[in-house]
């Protein structure tokens, strides 16, 4: 019974893990590839997805999967230094330039063509993300341009054709980051015409612009076959010459397709394998931070949880390490902070109360009303490999606080009702994973009043003043000062426990080479492996 | 016959319209009580609400009655029909797929699945509990006893993932590295389904797939060999002086085959709607999975569509079986 659910799940706890950009270019030594007929080494490799929901009009693609194909098929408009947070435009355009935040000039590098031949222009680039943001396409990622002036329209009044490789971006207010979330490939890939007139074949064989192409149509619970570009005006590296996604049903398929060599890389281990993973490839293994973590929430609209020093107890009565050790398979990191290790801005002594020290949770506890033999109810979504982390975090709560505890666990569709209509009455497990690399992308959605995932009804003017300060800078710097005073204000406050972030647990097989993951997509960087 | 295999199929409708509606009536109840399917669809990170809004509406999910606990949705289910009866599935909620067009996938794969374990099965099972019955509480008796019981008791996915990875992985790898063995060989020890190899690789899921049915029938064949072999027509035949493998072959087999082939005939739909765990293992895209993804989401139109044309299979099958029973005894008449 569990092969779906490993699938959807993995998916969810992990993310839905959007698929950024940042395709290496900037980073590896082999930066002087240039594009398709460098010195890409050939042969071909299998890795693995599990059947997308749906691969074009790519801005349709919101989940994991779909993000996989169009790290490659795909080309990210630029991409963003995870070190320095600073934008670097190796990807499709040339410049950006703003002098407030709010209109944006962009320049397209002259010489693209899609798949299909067809040009890449100013047109092309309107035109998808027209299609991107118009209700009427109902587009799963059309929030990326939800701060596009007249978005929503079919026509927007934020998006205007300058010349042939130049078009001017009004957003409906100041946002600094904005060109870092044009790393995002599917919201923002230029469409080709062709595409959008047959959306429905298109989707059978999408057409993108990105160093390899479809090898023929999606063979539905099959594979997915790409193959060099050969006319890629781009720099990101296409080693070899083909790439095989073998369609998998569940993650536990997958490594066991690995283990008996139908499959050449794996993506991700499944934690029920984990363990058999671990003894024979512990070697080979690439855990590397990863750019999404785990939390628990505390419903606000509950009177017993407004004390911030009841929440600060609770989050320092856990012992985090000992429950990854012991429960997780070693696979997590403690969280030092609401935004990942992995990510731009991430700090790793922003969480006062993210440290183990049972003494002063209960002290804080007690100040912040609560008392010994008060029941917490722990909420979490059944079926998706939680159920052995929460109780461990509730026996700690109960020998730490005195309390006694209770699970309910729910099925996710029940889950999310519950999240939508703030039914929780105690703390509930949730995760968010990178949309683009910016702090402000874990600290709004999270904790901001008008935040889209904050479920737990979280309000601070002091907070949201910060984050739209931060909007308003003109640097990266000026902009993570103030994004930091927002995450300080929730980190004090703690509406949200931070938990712990998770690594990658991505396989090479013996005959592959150069695997590194990548952080922008939370995949391994497919372009770059070599096939021995 | 004539008369009474029309009678047969028109008792087919009512059938087919209450199995339509109460898979409609609970799976509108399960949205009822546990909330929006479309928003369940996203993870940690949804979309925003007018794009959640808008697939509501392309589904017919935004319908006020699906607020009201128990409410049977009787304006839904009627346009339902409508549908249906123009051959219009719908698509699915995840992919905005036509169901057909899954279907059209889906089912030859779970076809051949199911048919390497009936013929597995049916062989096997038959041949085996002949062999018993005839040799009762002897060494061969005993050991099919024994073996059958082990079947039996243990669930598919123990017994499923153990020969994945033992047979598939370590045996398999152990074979595909031998150069003497042709490539299609290496095949057979399969770890998931391939496409490239439709048959080849859905042996070995088969045979897990069948191995309980396997048991059930080797089991009641002897059961029913046994009590023939003491029948009086098979008295007379041996005292006619008839040979043995006739006597056993004819007379006693064929009486014995009716309990084996109204388990089979029940078996198929079985075989076809409850592969979900085996195809599970082995990675095998069929029936049983899309069924099993389609409760999982939700997903309306999935299981109303995919369990009706399962009602339907398990109707001719047993139409099937009724009529073979006049086949195998003479006494059976349907006039």
């Amino acid at each position: 019974m569990r092969t779906m659910k490993p699938l959807r799940f993995a998916a969810i706890g992990a993310a839905f893990a959007l698929v950024v950009a940042a395709c290496g270019g900037g980073d590896e030594g082999d930066g002087g590839d240039d594009g398709a007929d460098g010195g890409a080494s050939g042969g071909s490799y299998i890795t693995h997805v599990s059947e997308p929901e749906q691969l074009a009009p790519s801005p349709m693609c919101y989940e994991s999967e779909c993000g996989a194909i169009w790290s490659m098929i795909g080309e990210p408009m630029v991409s963003v230094d995870f070190e320095s947070g600073e934008l670097v435009f190796d990807g499709l355009l040339e410049s950006i330039e703003t002098e407030d935040n709010t209109v944006f000039t962009l320049t397209i590098k002259d010489g693209w063509t899609f798949h299909n031949g067809d040009p890449v222009d100013a047109d092309a680039l309107i035109r998808g993300w027209t299609w991107t943001q118009n209700e009427q396409n109902a587009a799963d990622t059309a929030g990326f341009l939800g701060k596009l002036e007249g978005a929503g329209e079919a026509n927007p009044s934020g998006l205007e054709k300058i010349d042939d490789l130049t078009v001017e971006v009004a957003l409906s207010g100041a946002f600094v980051e904005f060109p870092k979330m044009l790393s995002f490939r599917p919201a923002f890939q230029p469409q080709a015409e062709e595409c959008l007139q047959d959306t429905e074949a298109c989707n059978e064989q999408p057409i993108g612009i990105g160093p390899y192409m479809m090898d023929g149509p999606w063979q539905h619970n099959q594979a997915i076959n790409l193959v060099r570009y050969e006319d890629y005006a781009g720099e990101a590296p296409a080693e070899a010459d083909s790439i095989q996604f073998k369609i998998e049903e569940s993650l536990v398929n997958a490594f066991r397709d690995f283990s008996a060599g139908n499959i050449d890389l794996l993506r991700t281990t499944d934690p029920t394998v984990y363990p058999q993973a671990e003894g024979q490839y512990a070697d080979q293994m690439i855990q590397e931070d990863q750019t999404r973590f785990t939390y628990m929430s505390f419903p606000m609209f509950e009177d017993y949880y407004k004390n911030p020093d009841l929440r600060r107890g609770i989050s320092l009565a856990i012992d985090r390490q000992a429950i990854i050790d012991n429960v997780l398979n070693g696979i997590y990191e403690p969280s030092t902070d609401i935004v990942p290790p992995a990510m731009p801005g991430s700090r790793d002594d922003a969480c006062e109360y993210c440290t183990f020290d049972p003494e002063q949770a209960k002290q804080l506890f007690e100040q912040g009303g609560g008392s010994e033999g008060d029941e917490l109810t722990l909420f979490f979504n059944a079926d998706a490999g939680h159920e052995g982390w929460v109780e461990a975090v509730g026996r700690q709560l109960a020998q730490n606080l005195g309390i006694t505890f209770k699970l309910r666990p729910l099925p996710w569709d029940q889950y999310t009702n519950f999240i939508e209509e703030q039914k929780f009455t105690g703390p509930f497990r949730l995760g968010w994973s990178i949309d683009y690399p910016s702090p402000e992308n874990f600290i709004r959605p999270l904790v901001d009043s008008n935040g889209d995932s904050n479920y737990g009804g979280y309000s601070n003017e002091e907070l949201d003043g910060f984050l739209s300060q931060g909007d308003q800078q003109d640097s990266t710097d000026g902009a993570y000062e103030f994004y930091h005073q927002a995450g300080d204000v929730a980190l004090d406050e703690m509406p949200l426990i931070p938990l712990w972030t998770g690594l990658s647990t991505i396989i090479p097989g013996d005959n592959v080479s150069n695997v590194r993951y990548d952080p922008a997509t939370d995949d391994p960087a497919f372009g770059e492996v070599t096939v021995n | 016959m004539g008369r009474y295999l029309i009678r047969r199929l028109l008792q087919f409708i009512p059938v087919l319209l209450g199995a339509l509606f109460l898979l409609h009536y609970m799976t509108v109840v399960g949205i009822q009580i546990s909330g929006d399917p479309v928003r369940a669809l996203f993870g940690d990170n949804p979309p925003p609400e007018s794009v959640l809004a808008a697939m509501r509406a392309d589904y017919g999910l935004d319908n006020p009655c699906l607020d009201r606990r128990f409410d049977p949705c009787v304006a839904m289910f009627v346009e339902r029909l409508g549908q249906y009866a123009t051959g219009d599935f719908g698509i699915d909620l995840r992919q905005g797929r036509p169901i057909t067009e899954h279907l059209g996938e889906r089912f030859p794969t779970t076809m051949r699945l199911a048919l390497i374990a009936v013929v597995f099965e049916t062989v096997l099972g038959i041949a085996l509990g002949v062999l018993a019955g005839l040799r009762k509480d002897r060494f061969v008796d005993n050991l099919v006893r024994a073996s059958t019981v082990l079947l039996i008791a243990f669930p598919v996915f123990i017994i499923g993932t153990l020969i994945q990875v033992y047979v598939g992985v370590k045996l398999g790898n152990w074979i595909r590295g031998q150069d003497s063995m042709p490539d299609w060989f290496g095949q057979m020890f399969t770890v998931t389904y391939s496409a490239d190899y439709p048959w080849l690789s859905l042996i070995l899921p088969g045979l897990v797939l069948g191995a309980f049915s396997l048991a059930a029938i080797a089991r009641l064949t002897r059961t029913s060999v046994i009590e023939n072999l003491r029948a009086d027509y098979v008295r007379t035949a041996k005292a006619k002086g008839m040979p043995g493998t006739r006597v056993v072959g004819v007379h006693t087999l064929r009486n014995s085959l009716i309990p084996v082939v109204t388990y089979i005939g029940f078996d198929i739909g079985n075989l076809m709607a409850g592969a979900v765990v085996t195809e599970g293992i082995f990675g095998v895209p069929g029936i049983g999975q899309f069924v099993f993804q389609g409760t999982q989401n939700k997903d309306a139109g999935i299981v109303v569509g995919t369990v009706t044309i399962l009602v339907l299979v398990y109707l001719i099958f047993n139409l099937v079986v009724d009529l073979l029973y006049a086949v195998l005894d003479p006494r059976i008449r349907y006039d």
